[in-house]
């Protein structure tokens, strides 16, 4: 029997995740929000070859990655301008100052992650944002799992560097 | 309280070693209010990590805008469902329809057989002598004499009329 496929249930789903990658390569909301649409779109018009795809979701994300790269090689990656939106985290602290304490060292994090090579921004982002499997993220990343893994071991580097420098100024 | 588990973790994180649920047990320790000094500072990186796949999303008008550019139906956010309906099932109306007729017809006859036996039983003398009769008919051979007589007797009779 033909499986059923339906727009809203089978793709839509995927929009967040594929921003939040789209975001992360691009650093941009807009543009973010383009990719992601072009990327479903893509993903919708080929549902006819879908039998032959093992996971939609990685499937997705390669689009979505290789949509992004092409924004930012169009733009040069130079002058990537860094997305200023706020952050509105839920954060569980009790008064205003460490909320507005706890939104600025988030904010920084954020500024951490999004200066790493664009490579180990990926693939940070599909792990320790999506939570998924070295082998999950080189297939949607058309990596090795060994390169996927040291990507993550050389951002993870990074930022740490980054936090034992700025505890040494006094966050 | 001993955080040794964790720094343990925590070290075998930065070197690319730890596991998705190794990480997400980082993730679920520091999103606690209360953490030791030494590992507070890592505290807004597991943070950052657990709560951006909450604030970084796409809203309701994206979906709106993607069931237009894709031609799927949408209807104020209320959710359509195609739902198969079998031949059985749509014929069940007129199973329905069936049955009451039929239910209806069944009381229907029982209420003038109810009401025909009760004008029955006002007379009841004509069944009884049927049955005498017939009985005496039966076993009796002079009867059927007597009726064999009584017909050879009228059928000129009628024979002649028809001529007639």
């Amino acid at each position: 029997m033909i499986k059923q496929v339906s727009f809203r249930n089978d793709v839509l789903p995927l929009k967040n995740a594929l921003y939040r990658l789209a975001l992360r390569i691009t650093l941009n909301s807009a543009e973010a929000e383009d990719i992601v649409q072009d990327t479903l779109i893509k993903v919708w018009n080929k549902r006819e070859s879908w039998a032959e795809i093992d996971s939609i979701e990685a499937f997705s994300m390669t689009i979505c990655r290789n949509l992004a790269l092409d924004r930012i090689d169009r733009r040069g990656s130079h002058n990537a301008s860094i997305d200023e939106q706020g952050i509105d985290s839920q954060d569980s602290a009790a008064t205003p100052l460490e909320q507005t304490q706890q939104r600025d060292s988030v904010a920084l994090v954020r500024q951490i992650i999004d200066t790493l090579p664009v490579n180990q921004r990926m693939c940070i982002q599909l792990r320790d944002f999506e939570g998924k499997t070295y082998k999950e993220i080189a297939a949607a990343l058309d990596m090795t799992d060994e390169q996927v893994k040291i990507n993550i071991f050389r951002a993870r580097q990074t930022i740490k560097q980054r936090f034992t420098q700025i505890d040494g100024y006094g966050l | 309280m001993d955080y040794k588990y964790i720094t343990q973790l925590l070290e075998r994180y930065w070197q690319a070693e730890t596991t998705v649920e190794e990480e997400n047990i980082l993730r679920a320790f520091f999103s606690q209010t209360s953490i030791p000094e030494e590992l507070e500072q890592y505290r807004c990186l597991f943070l950052y990590e657990a709560t951006q796949s909450k604030t970084d999303t796409l809203g309701s008008d994206f979906d709106s805008r993607m069931l237009a550019l894709v031609g799927e139906e949408e209807s104020d956010g209320v959710k359509v469902k195609a739902h198969r309906i079998t031949f059985k099932e749509r014929l069940y109306p007129l199973f329905k329809a069936a049955a009451i007729v039929a239910i209806i017809l069944t009381l229907g006859n029982a209420a003038q057989f109810s009401f025909n036996g009760e004008a029955d039983s006002t007379a009841p003398a004509p069944y009884h002598t049927v049955h005498g009769t017939s009985v005496a008919y039966n076993d009796s051979a002079t009867i059927d004499t007597l009726l064999q007589r009584s017909m050879d007797t009228s059928s000129p009779v009628d024979n002649s009329e028809l001529v007639k």
